[in-house]
């Protein structure tokens, strides 16, 4: 998970792109230390401390991690599309909007453990 | 190194066929539990107390090979006692012990030839049973055909309401679910699912559920998201604090693409 995501990040630094977590961590410091440990640099709603917080039960999430792609007007355009297929709704949805992605493979890190 | 492992790896499979073997001699043949009941909640009690063992061994296992070493010797098979399980089920098949079983079966092992023989047990001997609507709710994420089979048959056959409500719960959610599966949306699963959660809120609302809320809860929760967080909707904004406390909003992030990750570590 983290390390794909990562390199998304990277890839598309100056993007009109943005990650975003909604995080059901039991608490903030337990998501404070998952941040700095993973060196996740993206931006989470801190969603209440539990997994039935008020933002997951509005989405009726109840598998984690659950995964939304929105285009550039907040249509919901993917769902549950994960790894490569993440990366190619991202990259159609931005070329749609006439952004120029460069034509490299994401440099994916290799997977670490527990990640 | 490579070959070390393998002659190690046979090595720990044939010391734990002859610890079973070992067990098996010593077990006296007049131990037989008395009852199927007994037999049930004998065969329960073995499993869980396998589960809780190979819990502990893999706590314990301080490297790779401590930790591969306890899968190998601790690790409960579940076809094996999906096997006995069944069997148990089909020497019982009218009796409740035959339904709890069988919905064992169902619920380990689902997917598997097994399984697919404890739903047509239930479906021939249980439909009509209060308890079943538990299974019912177990069935939610199966893709199985037969699973759709047995929660129509329940939803159509069984008086119990709470069993109903189950049913008709476990058999939205399935459909919904399926209709989510391959390429794109099956619009009559989808639409059928609709009209089974509505259903759900209306007639058994106040159906208790072993997810920690009643069905009406769930069945909004389930509406909510067929009706509004589908492809080609406009998602709902989202406003709450990040990890700083600071304030922020979806709707901040319009103009971008954004990938929405819920998450978390627990």
């Amino acid at each position: 998970m983290y390390p794909h995501e990562r390199s998304l990040v990277k890839r598309l630094e100056g993007k009109p792109f943005a990650l975003l977590g909604i995080n059901s961590d039991p608490s903030r410091d337990a998501l404070k230390k998952v941040l700095e440990q993973e060196n996740i640099t993206w931006r989470s709603w801190f969603d209440g401390g539990g997994t039935s917080g008020p933002i997951a039960t509005t989405w009726n999430v109840h598998g984690w991690p659950t995964i939304y792609v929105l285009d550039e007007k907040g249509v919901i355009r993917y769902k549950n599309v994960r790894g490569d297929p993440m990366d190619k709704a991202v990259n159609m949805l931005l070329t749609k909007m006439g952004v120029k992605i460069e034509n490299k493979k994401s440099e994916e890190e290799p997977a670490k453990k527990g990640a | 190194m490579r070959y070390m492992g393998i002659g190690l790896l046979t090595l720990l499979l044939v010391s734990a066929a002859w610890a079973l073997d070992d067990k098996k001699d010593k077990d006296p043949p007049d131990k037989k539990p008395a009852t199927p009941a007994d037999e049930y909640k004998a065969l329960e009690k073995e499993f869980s107390d396998k589960q809780q063992d190979y819990f502990k061994a893999m706590a314990a296992a301080k490297t790779d090979e401590e930790r591969q070493k306890a899968f190998k010797e601790k690790y409960p098979q579940v076809p094996d006692y999906a096997a006995r399980f069944l069997k148990l089920a089909e020497n019982n098949a009218t009796d409740p012990v035959g339904l709890d079983a069988a919905s064992w079966v169902v619920q380990a092992a689902g997917q598997t030839p097994a399984g697919a023989k404890a739903m047509d047990l239930v479906l021939a001997h249980h439909v009509d049973k209060p308890k079943v609507g538990e299974l019912c709710l177990g069935l939610i994420y199966s893709s199985s055909p037969q699973a759709v089979k047995l929660l129509r048959s329940v939803l159509e056959k069984n008086k119990n309401h709470d069993a109903q409500g189950m049913a008709a719960f476990g058999l939205a959610s399935y459909l919904k679910n399926n209709a989510e599966r391959s390429t794109g949306t099956d619009d009559a699963k989808a639409k059928e699912a609709e009209r089974l959660f509505e259903r759900v809120e209306k007639d058994f609302g106040d159906v208790k559920s072993r997810f920690g809320k009643n069905l009406s809860a769930l069945a909004k929760g389930e509406l909510f998201e067929i009706r509004n967080l589908v492809i080609g909707k406009e998602a709902p904004d989202i406003q709450g604090q990040d990890v700083e406390g600071k304030s922020f909003k979806l709707s901040d992030y319009r103009g971008k693409v954004v990938v929405l990750d819920f998450w978390g570590n627990w």
